[in-house]
């Protein structure tokens, strides 16, 4: 893990995004006033159940939305690299060209399954190329095939591979292939979408360890998006966790681990039976996460939460530092922790210091 | 024995799948996926065994084989002390049901969920007409979904995918089963609604004595579920024993790695895996061992001969030759070589390996 640098200014900058699937009446709100912020070579980690708008958000951020998701509001600021004539650049209101120049180049995207974003009918060095091809028009093809090659050794493929079609590879070689493409260019950004998802656990660890080992290297900042917010604690720097299309919670992995401040975040904490100590019986979250199309008033989470209040049926809460929490630059939204002072007292599970042991 | 009966017994199961080439001059005719070989367990009564394994170990088709769904190549499977062929394959479905992995998959779009529950029902004829109603309403009661009434009218499409497996379990109990196999039952659920089922079925145990077999690749959903935990590698069962022995002091060097592996928040450094790669070819696996290619602390006998199940500690077995009491003397070893392999083994047996056990697992005991 790296420690922030205090002065560092953010890489990307997302303020407000919100996003529709449909326009007008039946219009479904997807993403609602999100928030994130990216700084250089930190791995920022974005976790939430399916239909959370974890992955609506991911491709809001790089304008890779298709119809019908509308982005209805909000900023995403990018600060390109110190060469760049314009320092700060908003991706909402970029044209398609500027979007080509910083797309791969700047940030890079690594989609869900693999197994569905590679072709089929192409061969690996084929589709590595192809990049270099649009993007780096200059290189020969000699050039091209050397750093193909180059790349996935990057990634712990023997280069004999690039004659390989996608289904003589195995799910974690064609994994650590999509990310040799999207390293292709040395972004400074990589959006990984629930990257070993459908791989077994110790393909998995292999290919965040040479994650890790190239991010060292290279130096480029993680969005790491994912379910699983047990793996998410152990490799991110800071998590985010998104419910119904917000973003409830943002902390250091270390602080949400130890004292998560949201009942949807303890909640998560504790659906996760723990590889140690004594077997205790956990409950997880009671119901199911709202349906989008009717989503309830006031707080999204409060049927589910067995600390609502009156006021979380009635006015949404929005993200802020948690009253007791001032010097922290965590984030919440609840009602729980509203500095105004609404709550009297705080369940003693939402409540414990940073410096406690674990919660659960 | 003198015990009572297991309710569900596998006696050295196999299952060759055969491969149909034509033209490919790689494998040869007849050649064979060996997709379970040779296991052998037991599911205690009112108990809950996971099976656990990585895609691709043969724990599904094992799962089936348990289910009757698959005829195994050798071997045979016992019902409370009786083999499955005895009776007819109704009789078996009677006693023995299947939850599967995918409830968007599992259940027809068309009918209700009391529609699914009724069926067996009335194929079995478990209730009659008039009062297979009241029927469906208390299985749907028994999965938790109530209001039943309300819920039996219910389409898929209205539920989620917690509900929808609750539906597939409530289908499962309505023969009034003694043993329940549950492949990967909450691998496509949310990971806050997984729990739910998870202690359903838990409850199921305890309430009404069903002995479950729980599929999974998640050790640590199997370490919360279960009583008794298998490890499959490959085809083969490595370990098998009581879930907090297996998973806190586990024996296999493959069931280490698979903890190595496992995700876990606790954990303040990243893990070292010993035992990188990945699973071999299972048309041709490897002789002996069948994890010797991998194993960090592979030794000669491993690629010659197979590791019978040794007992490592009560009702706690790890089919290693590093736990064997001393190696096999019908195996053609020279004295020195025996010495060596009898000290090898004292070692990751006694203590485990300081990479193979994460010091917060330590830390927290």
């Amino acid at each position: 893990m790296t420690t922030r640098p205090t002065a560092s200014t953010p890489l990307l900058d997302v303020r407000g995004l919100s996003v529709d699937y449909g326009v007008g009446q039946d219009a479904v709100r997807a993403v609602t006033d999100a928030n994130l912020t990216l700084y250089p070579g930190e791995v920022t980690g974005l976790a939430g159940e399916s239909g959370s708008g974890k992955s609506t958000f991911a491709y809001a951020i790089t304008r890779l939305l298709r119809a019908p998701g509308v982005i209805t509001a909000g900023s995403v600021r990018l600060r390109l690299a110190a060469g760049q004539p314009d320092g700060v650049i908003d991706l909402l209101a970029a044209t398609e060209w500027q979007l080509r120049q910083i797309r791969w180049s700047q940030i890079a995207v690594v989609m869900q399954s693999a197994m569905n974003a590679l072709n089929p009918v192409f061969r690996i060095g084929a589709q590595l190329t192809d990049v270099l091809r649009t993007h780096r028009p200059q290189m020969s093809r000699a050039e091209r095939d050397e750093r193909a090659a180059e790349l996935l050794r990057m990634v712990g493929i023997t280069p004999d591979r690039l004659r390989a079609y996608p289904h003589e590879l195995s799910g974690g070689m064609r994994q650590r292939a999509m990310i040799a493409m999207a390293l292709a260019l040395e972004p400074r950004i990589v959006i990984m979408d629930e990257p070993t998802t459908a791989l077994d656990v110790v393909t998995q660890r292999e290919i965040l360890e040479e994650l890790a080992a190239l991010r060292e290297r290279l130096g480029f900042a993680v969005l790491f998006i994912t379910h699983d917010l047990s793996l998410l604690l152990e490799i991110a720097d800071s998590v985010s966790i998104m419910y119904a299309g917000r973003v409830v919670e943002q902390a250091s992995a270390a602080e949400l681990f130890r004292a998560p401040r949201h009942p949807y975040t303890l909640g998560l904490l504790g659906s996760f039976p723990s590889l140690h100590g004594p077997r205790v019986t956990m409950t997880g979250i009671g119901g199911s996460p709202p349906d989008l199309r009717h989503p309830p008033a006031g707080c999204p989470f409060h049927p589910r939460c067995s600390y609502a209040m009156d006021v979380c049926r009635e006015r949404t809460p929005c993200l802020r530092t948690p009253a007791r929490d001032e010097i922290s630059d965590r984030l919440v939204s609840c009602w729980l922790h509203d500095p105004a002072g609404s709550s009297p007292s705080l369940p003693p599970a939402l409540a414990a210091g940073p410096s406690l042991g674990g919660s659960r | 024995m003198s015990e009572p009966a297991p309710a569900l017994e596998a006696r050295s199961v196999t299952k060759h799948f055969p491969i149909h080439q034509a033209g490919r001059a790689l494998l040869r005719r007849g050649s064979v996926v060996h997709a379970v070989d040779g296991v052998s367990l037991t599911v205690p009564d009112a108990g809950i065994l996971a099976i656990v394994g990585e895609s691709g170990c043969g724990k599904s088709t094992l799962a089936r084989l348990l289910a009757r769904v698959l005829t195994p190549t050798s071997g045979e499977v016992l019902i409370h002390g009786v083999p499955s062929t005895a009776g007819s394959r109704r009789d078996y479905a009677r006693t023995v049901q299947m939850v599967l992995q995918d409830p968007f998959a599992s259940l027809n779009p068309v009918h209700t969920a009391g529609y699914h529950v009724g069926r067996p029902l009335a194929l079995h004829g478990t209730a009659d007409h008039l009062s297979r109603d009241a029927a469906i309403e208390q299985l749907l009661d028994r999965v938790a979904l109530s209001p039943a009434k309300e819920f039996a009218a219910k389409l898929p499409h209205e539920l989620s995918g917690g509900q929808r497996q609750r539906v597939a379990i409530a289908r499962a109990l309505a023969v009034r089963p003694k043993i329940l196999i549950a492949d990967e039952p909450v691998s496509m659920l949310d990971v806050s609604i997984r729990l739910g089922v998870l202690n359903l079925l838990a409850g199921l145990r305890n309430n009404e004595r069903l002995a479950i077999a729980y599929v999974t690749h998640d050790i640590a959903s199997a370490r919360y579920l279960a009583d008794e935990v298998a490890v499959m590698y490959a085809g083969t069962l490595v370990e098998t024993g009581p879930a907090m022995d297996v998973t806190d002091s586990p024996r296999h060097p493959y069931t280490q790695l698979l903890l190595a592996a496992a995700p876990d928040p606790d954990r303040a450094e990243p893990p070292s895996l010993q035992g990188r790669g990945a699973p071999p070819s299972l048309v041709s696996p490897p002789g002996g061992c069948r994890f010797h290619p991998r194993c960090p602390f592979a030794m000669d006998v491993c690629a010659r001969q197979a590791p019978p199940a040794f007992e490592t500690g009560p009702g706690h077995r790890s089919a290693c030759w590093l736990h064997a009491p001393q190696i096999p003397s019908h195996t053609p070893t020279n004295p020195a070589a025996t010495t060596q392999d009898a000290t090898g083994q004292a070692d990751p047996a006694g203590e485990p390996e300081p990479g193979t056990d994460p010091a917060g697992r330590t830390a927290t005991q």
